[in-house]
């Protein structure tokens, strides 16, 4: 999933300072499942800020809503209303979300609550973490599925550094060494010998390109916009 | 789809061709026992800084490293501070990291280097920005160590750059990756070795050694494979003045491997900066005995004037003269 | 005002048998003290309560085991909530038997209060 998590409050309450008809709108995704933008985080966020108003002895009006997910039109569709009516929103999806909502209903104006982080896996008990750098070009087999990109603080290919001990990043004892548990896997898996084999200089582009990636599925897509 | 560089380096035998203008690789080729110093540029744009601290190598090492922002913290260029060297007299090898530059910069790096005499070039991953004092920087990782090692022996051999390009005039420098003996996970070390040797690096220095048992195991593992012959390996000494600088190391630096009774020997010592001298000239001594090790890179660390003491007092005065 | 969220096995009886019921307080009867959400403790300071309470059965006879801790974890975080967007409003959970109107009335801060005839303290 996407994981993202709620901005700092101060910074919340100053971006929405002049707007008093404000739609406070959460994702039923991603950042439902990191416990950052769902339901329950709506109306908690809607209620402190009515409260944090009502210290300052000035009033809001909040529209609460969630949407299914809101990377996609037939959901953010249904905002329309909600959007008509209020002067602003703070939306409390991913970045895509957020930036997705404001160019729909341009120049409707759309702040974003989250921070949006990383593509992560849910570890149990609340906590998130990195597993995928969005590379373009997934290595994962040749090293035992572990990517190398994130979890190695240095991205180092043909790993490990040397400050790896004990199973440990040289950062800190409470970052495994993504190398040594390569090391490990690929040795579970009977495969030390592929540990010599020199992985080649990357080709980055399709990790970050000139502008936004585009993904274009040919046999159903009709995209009538040319890429750049 | 990624391969097995097999190019190997024949170069570490006896007798090989120069594949270099390095002085290093003339002493070392001549079967002399090779000493390295190391030089840790200023925070600052003081040229004299380096002046001074060459004084003490000059006539005492065969090259001497110029450290590349080490620990993350801002200094002076490595590249231009061998530059300096040079300019007193001194073999430089200058280091590289991969944190800071990509590969545009770093071959760009290389070529400068080259025009300016520079011979020779230690290519690491470099201490992570966390550490030093701009931990808000991007880091870059272009590429790692191993694929730069890699690339400057293609440049070398093959006179292209990574993409391919033909250079007229190649940066044809001596070059060195490093090693740790004492990092986990402790089976791989070797096999990152041999990576090193297999992608072309000529030269091997390794971290500063204070586990003899443990680095001489390692030794002979390198020696089963074989790899003692396809790469000269410089062993890594650091002198210290004190039980502190021990301690320190062991609690705060990632795979060192510091021994209880050097610990207490020097805490126990009278004079506490003699017996650093002392005990750094025996591990020469030690380090000398051991077959497949062909220098030593000693480390001063803001200890310059030690140097010279060290290596006079482990009998390797005269440095040789080599053509 | 107070409000107090209070369960019906515990605190709602002992409010039921308070001689004089105090003024200023609202009283919601729950099934169970450590169900209430945050939500609910959030509206409650959003409609003007300065104080929250979540009365529970005492530890040991909750019939759902563990609705004081539950209702600890919330208050707690229920707290944070309110400091963050610096409101004086403040929750509390308090353990109660079903017939402790004195520990009640210390509790709502008015001192000790006569009980109803035939009552004893828990």
């Amino acid at each position: 999933m996407i994981v993202a998590h709620r901005k700092p409050m101060e910074e919340i309450l100053r971006s929405i300072e002049g707007i008093d008809k404000l739609a406070l709108c959460g994702c039923n995704s991603c950042v439902a499942v990191c416990l950052s933008g769902g339901e329950r985080e709506v109306r908690i966020l809607a209620s402190q800020i009515r409260i944090a108003r009502q210290e300052a002895g000035r009033l809001i009006e909040i529209e609460e809503l969630v949407l299914e997910r809101s990377c996609e039109p037939e959901f953010v569709e249904k905002a329309a209303e909600v959007v008509q009516r209020t002067d602003g929103m703070l939306n409390i999806s991913c970045g895509v979300g957020v930036g997705y909502m404001a160019e729909v209903y341009a120049p409707y104006r759309v702040i974003p609550g989250l921070n949006t982080t990383f593509y992560g896996v849910g570890l149990g008990e609340g906590v998130f973490e990195e597993r995928c750098g969005g590379c373009g070009d997934c290595l994962l087999d040749r090293t035992g599925g572990v990517c190398p990109i994130i979890r190695c603080a240095k991205s180092i290919l043909n790993g490990p550094c040397g400050g790896s001990q004990d199973g440990n990043c040289e950062i800190s004892k409470d970052m495994p060494c993504a190398w040594q548990l390569i090391w490990d896997r690929l040795r579970d898996q009977g495969r030390e010998e592929d540990f010599h084999v020199v992985e080649p200089v990357k080709d980055w582009r399709t990790a970050t390109a000139a502008g936004p990636r585009r993904l274009a599925q040919e046999e159903i897509a009709v995209d009538r916009t040319e890429p750049a | 789809m990624p391969e097995t560089n097999t190019m190997g380096s024949e170069a570490a035998q006896e007798g090989s061709p120069h594949v270099s203008d390095s002085r290093l690789e003339r002493v070392l080729r001549a079967s002399h026992f090779a000493v390295c110093g190391e030089l840790g540029p200023p925070q600052s744009a003081s040229a004299d800084v380096i002046v001074r601290k060459s004084q003490h190598f000059r006539g005492y090492a065969d090259a001497v490293n110029l450290t590349d922002n080490q620990t993350a913290v801002v200094r002076m260029s490595s590249i231009a501070a061998a530059k300096l060297c040079i300019d007193q007299g001194l073999e430089p090898v200058i280091q590289m990291t991969c944190r800071d530059r990509n590969r545009i910069a770093i071959q760009s790096d290389i070529l400068g280097a080259a025009a300016l005499g520079i011979r020779n070039v230690l290519c690491l991953s470099g201490d992570h920005q966390s550490m030093g004092n701009h931990p808000q920087a991007k880091c870059v990782h272009d590429l790692d160590s191993i694929q730069l090692v890699g690339a400057l022996r293609r440049m070398r051999d093959e006179s292209v750059f990574i993409c391919g390009d033909e250079t007229k005039n190649p940066a044809r420098m001596f070059i060195a990756a490093a090693c740790n003996p004492f990092g986990d996970p402790y089976e791989a070390r070797v096999h990152r070795l041999a990576k090193k040797v297999a992608v072309g690096a000529d030269f091997i220095q390794t971290q500063a050694i204070y586990d003899m048992g443990k680095f001489r195991h390692f030794m002979g593992l390198v020696r089963d494979r074989g790899l003692h012959q396809r790469v000269f390996i410089l062993a890594g000494i650091l002198p210290v003045k004190s039980a502190k600088a021990l301690v320190f190391m062991r609690n705060n630096v990632a795979g060192m491997s510091i021994p209880d009774d050097l610990i207490d020997r020097m805490k126990g010592a009278e004079n506490p900066e003699e017996e650093g001298i002392k005990l750094a000239i025996e591990q020469v001594q030690e380090l000398r005995q051991i077959e497949g090790v062909a220098g030593v890179h000693i480390m001063p660390a803001l200890w310059e004037a030690a140097f010279p003491r060290i290596v006079e007092g482990a009998g390797l005065l005269p440095r040789p003269e080599v053509a | 005002m107070t409000v107090a969220f209070a369960c019906k096995n515990s605190g709602a009886g002992t409010l039921g048998r308070m001689a004089i019921e105090p003024e200023d307080l609202k009283a919601i009867e729950v099934p169970c003290g450590g169900r209430v959400d945050v939500i609910h403790l959030l509206r409650a300071v959003e409609q003007g309560a300065q104080r929250v309470l979540v009365l529970t059965c005492r530890p040991g006879v909750c019939r759902s085991i563990e609705g004081y801790c539950h209702a600890e974890r919330k208050v707690a975080r229920a707290n944070a909530l309110l400091q963050e967007v610096g409101s004086s409003a403040r929750v509390e959970a308090h353990a109660i038997a079903a017939n402790e109107p004195g520990l009640l009335a210390r509790i709502l801060g008015e001192g000790d209060r006569p009980a109803a005839e035939g009552d004893t303290e828990g």
